[in-house]
């Protein structure tokens, strides 16, 4: 019964971005028919249809409605609230299921600003439906998740155990998905633009806060995925330059690449083309990194062709890149603009520094990735592509864009003036120095961790000096308090400075990683019950073991006591959960975080009368996720800034010009 | 100015002088071998039981005295040059290695092409 509901809202779905796309054609040749009335019907039956299948899913997960495949494989009655609310994206099927969901929320948006009349907006919900085409399509055929079995099983095994391990699981997987399916939207706008042969700017301008949400929600859910692997997995990183998060990393890149250029194109009126080209590979990438994940060709080259879907997605990702491409090719002309820059001495020039390091960056990591499986599957031999490798590329280009980040802030438009530059920052230069020598005074005598925070200085510095000297104007001429008059100043320009908050963020998280890579530390102790060892500067004694049945694991673990000089730091518990159906236990390790460093421990090796605890201390390691966290907010505090109140709207009116 | 010549002085001077970090060189090995149990962690990032007995190997080559080349050697002898997670220059990994040069070499092209030139852009100002 459910899954006969779940394949009617399929069905709705397929039928609706048909629906779409026929009138959403229509409307882009006949503007007169644009109506947001016309288009609206057709993507709000989209969403009923999204909302129907994933209600028919939870249901099923909820109601333990095992006659469904997807239901006995990966749910089972003891998967404790919020996990089987998550199994619905837990495994393939249920995923494109949330895609589709995503992507009709993202299509209501669309509607809702719809001008009657707007032929592009009109081409721009016909592609969108094209893509629901896709998914519900994949839904209905080589993906479905409503496939009913003949034989009931009374219970499943619940989904995989690393899955339901942690509570950022749950939430991951839709932070990312948020971000991946908004590149829709200015992808639509763009190719819409594109068909109709627009030349101008109009697209960016009307898809920007899509483009910005769409990069929040993916940076946070990369962010949110790298905690969950150092609070989960257990060997104390939160990034492996594994394929599954090089798959998310890789859109993540041009994305980032992508609003920094669609600044250039707003201010300067060039990078016309390039523009379409990087939200083009943008989406590409996301549904690449679909194909990635989801088609198993990761684990191995030989899974590509056991399912459909991976044919499917590898499929569409080339139509979607060599159609829109061509499409492109032939508008080039047409929509580039003739102008130059004047120097590469200037903000836009080091915007295209910027833009070559984001870019070349995404091909080494794109590269890395799938160079092994292309190998593999041309020669059949085997090579590894890991850290070694995009360490070699990722920190000296990060070196790059943190310079940029900080001179690029404050460089004039047009052209920079070195004395003008060096004006703006040599303030900011000399506490940055003087940091750098208290760090090596007090002990810290690494070269990357003094030079990375040196250039966090140099990011944040410059930008806040201008805020204070501009506040301070504000002050004099308006009599407000510092606080109002920076408010002011922020409200006057709220896309730089919610950018502004973004690369403060990336300062943080630079340190962060800085630390990490540079000063974190890792013993081995082996311990029997009752007894003290040492390790990095700690004493731990291992108290007791412990075992407790949990609804869906067996937990057992072990209670140590940490201290430090004779004083108790913490009592933690590493512990290990066992889940029935899957061999491998999975470790949980205990963290305990203070203001100068977390202490991790996990358990390598549980005997009856010993334990082997992997002891590691990160220095400052909450820089790595308040940094992360605030670089993908910060996309989203210019629409907090904005909404000026009446008066801010006079004093906008008579500001000359925004910080250039 | 003066303060900021004797900041970077300290800073220059501090961190020549710092005495060389204990090296491990059982980590510095580890990091460069994939786990061969795993997915893409090394053996030095992997909680896995075959990583552990590998770094025990590492530990003990390394008490025995051999230089890393000799123990990476070892461990590519036995699983391959697919245990490097940094893959070794060879004809199939050509591209790989070169590709990155080529990115940055055609962008700065296309760069160029965006910028006015000298000469275009005196006649363009006349200040």
């Amino acid at each position: 019964m459910i899954a006969l509901f779940g394949k009617a809202g399929v069905l709705l779905g397929v039928l609706a971005s048909l629906e779409m796309i026929r009138r959403g054609v229509i409307g882009f040749r006949n503007p007169n028919r644009a109506s947001r009335a016309y288009l609206g019907a057709a993507t709000a039956a989209l969403v009923v249809g999204a909302l129907a299948a994933m209600g028919a899913l939870q249901a099923a997960l909820l109601g333990n409605d095992f006659s469904i495949r997807y239901v006995a494989e990966n749910h089972s009655r003891s998967t404790p609230f919020p996990f089987n609310v998550a199994t619905a994206w837990a495994a393939l099927e249920g995923s494109i299921v949330l895609w589709g969901l995503v992507l009709a929320g993202y299509a209501w948006t669309v509607v809702r600003k719809h001008r009657d009349g707007d032929d592009v907006g009109s081409g721009a919900i016909a592609v969108i439906g094209v893509v629901a085409l896709f998914f519900f399509g994949v839904m209905a055929t080589v993906a479905d998740p409503f496939q009913t079995l003949d034989v009931v099983p009374p219970d499943g095994p619940g989904p995989n155990p690393l899955l339901q391990n942690h509570i950022m699981m749950a939430i991951h997987p839709p932070l990312l998905y948020l971000g991946f399916v908004g590149f829709t939207v200015p992808f639509a706008f763009a190719v819409a633009s594109l068909a109709k042969g627009v030349s101008g700017s109009e697209w960016l301008e009307r898809t920007h806060s899509w483009s910005l949400v769409a990069w929040s929600f993916l940076g946070a859910g990369i962010v949110i995925g790298g905690w969950w692997s150092y609070e989960v997995l257990g060997w104390g990183g939160f990034w492996a330059w594994d394929p599954v998060e090089n798959a998310s990393f890789i859109p993540w890149l041009t994305a980032t690449a992508f609003i920094h250029s669609a600044v250039v194109e707003r201010r300067r009126g060039v990078l016309r083309s390039w523009n379409f080209v990087l939200v083009i590979l943008t989406f590409a990438m996301t549904i690449f990194g679909t194909f990635l994940t989801r088609s198993g060709v990761i684990g191995s080259v030989h899974a590509f062709s056991q399912s459909a879907i991976g044919p499917v997605l590898l499929g569409f990702f080339a139509v979607i890149l060599v159609s829109s491409l061509i499409l492109l090719g032939f508008r080039a002309p047409a929509v580039s603009s003739p102008r130059r820059l004047d120097t590469m001495v200037s903000r836009e020039g080091i915007f295209l520094l910027n833009n070559l390091v984001l870019s070349t960056l995404a091909v080494v990591v794109l590269l890395g990735t799938i160079y092994p499986m292309i190998v593999e599957a041309i020669s059949g031999e085997q090579i590894s592509v890991g850290r070694p490798f995009f360490d070699r590329y990722a920190v000296p280009l990060s070196y790059i864009l943190l310079a940029a980040m900080g001179v690029g802030s404050i460089a004039p438009y047009r052209k920079a003036r070195p004395v003008v530059v060096w004006d703006r920052i040599r303030g900011s230069l000399a506490v940055a120095a003087l940091a750098g020598a208290l760090l090596v005074v007090v002990g810290v005598r690494v070269g990357h961790v003094v030079a990375i925070v040196g250039l966090a200085i140099l990011v944040v510095g410059p930008v806040a000096e201008r805020l204070w000297r501009q506040a301070s104007a504000v002050m004099e001429s308006q009599g407000r308090t510092r606080w109002e008059a920076v408010r002011r100043v922020v409200v006057r320009d709220p896309r730089f400075w919610g950018g502004q908050v973004a690369h403060l963020g990336v300062a943080i998280l630079a340190v962060g990683v800085a630390l990490y890579g540079n000063l974190s530390s890792e013993a081995m102790v082996t311990l029997r019950p009752g007894e003290t060892g040492s390790a990095l500067g700690y004493e731990i004694t291992y108290l007791e073991s412990f075992q407790r049945p949990e609804p869906n694991r067996l937990v057992t673990g072990v209670r140590a006591a940490v201290y430090r000089d004779g004083e108790l730091v913490a009592v933690m518990e590493p512990r290990l959960n066992q889940y029935p159906n899957f061999q491998q236990a999975i470790g949980t390790p205990a963290v305990n975080t203070s203001l100068a460093r977390d202490i991790y421990l996990t358990i390598r090796r549980l005997d009856s009368d010993s334990v082997i605890l992997d002891v590691q201390t990160h220095p400052m390691m909450y820089l790595v996720w308040i940094g992360g966290i605030l670089m993908s907010v910060g996309g989203l505090a210019s629409f907090v800034f904005r909404k000026p109140e009446r008066d801010d709207l006079t004093a906008a009116k008579d500001h000359v010009g925004s910080p250039t | 100015m003066v303060l900021l010549a004797v900041a970077v002085g300290v800073v220059t001077v501090g961190l020549l002088t710092a005495p060389p970090r204990p090296q491990d060189r059982t980590k510095i090995i580890a990091a460069q071998l994939r786990c061969p149990v795993c997915q893409s962690e090394s053996v030095l990032d992997s909680p896995s039981e075959t990583a552990r007995e590998m770094r025990e190997l590492i530990a003990s080559q390394v008490a025995e005295g051999r230089t890393d080349q000799e123990i990476i050697d070892y461990f590519v002898a036995r699983y391959g040059t697919w245990i490097l997670l940094d893959p070794p220059p060879s004809p199939s990994t050509l591209p790989l290695l070169v590709a990155p040069a080529i990115v940055v070499a055609v962008g700065l092209w296309l760069i160029r092409g965006r910028i006015r030139p000298r000469r275009a852009r005196r006649v363009a100002s006349p200040r």
